[in-house]
């Protein structure tokens, strides 16, 4: 992994590339790509949209870098335009993307019925026996079989330890929506972990 | 003391809340086992998401973008080009007819338009060379800036 860049001063920066000097661009790519790469990780799955992608992301920051009011983090702004090109990637995408990405998980009662206060406490034993790689490991299993949204939200307040503010720039999602769409994204992940160790999966 | 145990949108909110936390949940999470062992599977699975590793391209992003930057050229929208083809259009117009009518008249020119070309003929002709002359300016300078972006490496 390249090692991210720090900006100090994102103004003179931006007002060094609006002028004329181009490879000061890359500075903000060094800084950000990190930031863009685990959104795209989590709404893409196929790695040449990916690839796509990112480089779209980048071309439209550089072209609208002057609309930057610099009323957030540059960071955010660049974030927000990647999240915004993959929700349009999403779209354009068959049907099934489409209701795939904002999935409401009707099946989520019926996993959460299946579990009870003794399989809770069953689940604490099981966070003594496997600990470490392994219960990441089946974690990011079963993140990665979470919807789009709810990766990269969980993604942003868990990895990126982004507040619910940043993320609501980013995604433009109310701040009660974030919070509840995160409340059922780690009450679907608690489950499924519990689920898969009462039924003997692990 | 909050007596029944906490749901998992509370617990959550004590966890992951940003905010803070009513005194009856926190003495409630003190004295009942069952909702720690609750709190406990909430902050596990919160440290390991935080531990897993973040992704990164297995490609050079920024000498592949800056490639196309710097090859990239200037672009004026099309929004800029309509309105330029009005007001020069207007302009064209505007002086045209004062000089086809000044043809016709065959007098001095400082006569002609004091006296044969009207007040409102001439306001719209001012008019139309100040409009046209604040573009023409604003025009030079977003070409000289982009001659700028263009020759810079």
């Amino acid at each position: 992994m390249s090692k991210p860049v720090r900006i100090s001063n994102e103004r003179e920066i931006v007002d060094k590339i609006l002028q004329g000097d181009k490879k000061s661009f890359s500075l903000i790519i060094k800084a950000t790509e990190n930031l863009v790469a685990q959104i795209l990780f989590k709404m893409v799955r196929n790695e040449d949209d990916r690839k796509d992608l990112a480089q779209d992301v980048y071309l439209k920051v550089y072209n609208n870098l002057n609309g930057f009011k610099f009323e957030s983090k540059l960071s955010t702004w660049i974030a927000q335009i990647a999240y915004n090109s993959c929700i349009n990637y999403l779209g354009k995408k068959k049907p099934e993307s489409i209701s795939d990405k904002f999935n409401d998980y009707d099946d989520d009662e019926q996993i959460i019925s299946d579990v009870n206060v003794g399989n809770e406490s069953s689940y604490y034993q099981v966070e003594k026996k496997i600990q470490g790689d392994e219960l990441k490991q089946i974690l990011e299993k079963e993140i990665d079989k979470l919807s789009p949204v709810y990766k990269t939200l969980i993604t942003l307040f868990h990895n990126e330890e982004m507040s619910y503010e940043e993320i609501a720039a980013i995604t433009q999602l109310p701040e009660g929506t974030i919070k509840n769409y995160l409340f059922r994204a780690r009450r679907i992940l608690k489950n499924s972990l519990l689920k898969k160790y009462n039924s003997g999966d692990l | 003391m909050k007596s029944n145990h906490l749901t998992d949108q509370e617990i959550q909110e004590f966890l992951f809340g940003q905010s803070t936390v009513d005194k009856d949940i926190n003495s409630h999470i003190e004295s009942c086992e069952e909702c720690k062992i609750k709190i406990v599977n909430y902050k596990t699975i919160a440290g390991s998401i935080k531990s897993i590793n973040s992704p990164s391209f297995d490609f050079d992003l920024s000498g592949m973008v800056m490639e196309k930057v710097i090859a990239e050229k200037p672009r004026v929208k099309l929004s800029m080009h309509l309105i330029i083809s009005f007001l020069l259009g207007v302009i064209s117009f505007a002086v045209i007819t004062v000089c086809a009518n000044y043809v016709v008249v065959e007098t001095n020119f400082l006569e002609y338009i004091t006296k044969d070309v009207d007040s409102f003929a001439i306001i719209i002709l001012s008019v139309s060379l100040i409009i046209g002359m604040i573009y023409t300016i604003e025009i030079l300078y977003r070409h000289k800036k982009m001659i700028n972006m263009i020759n810079a490496k």
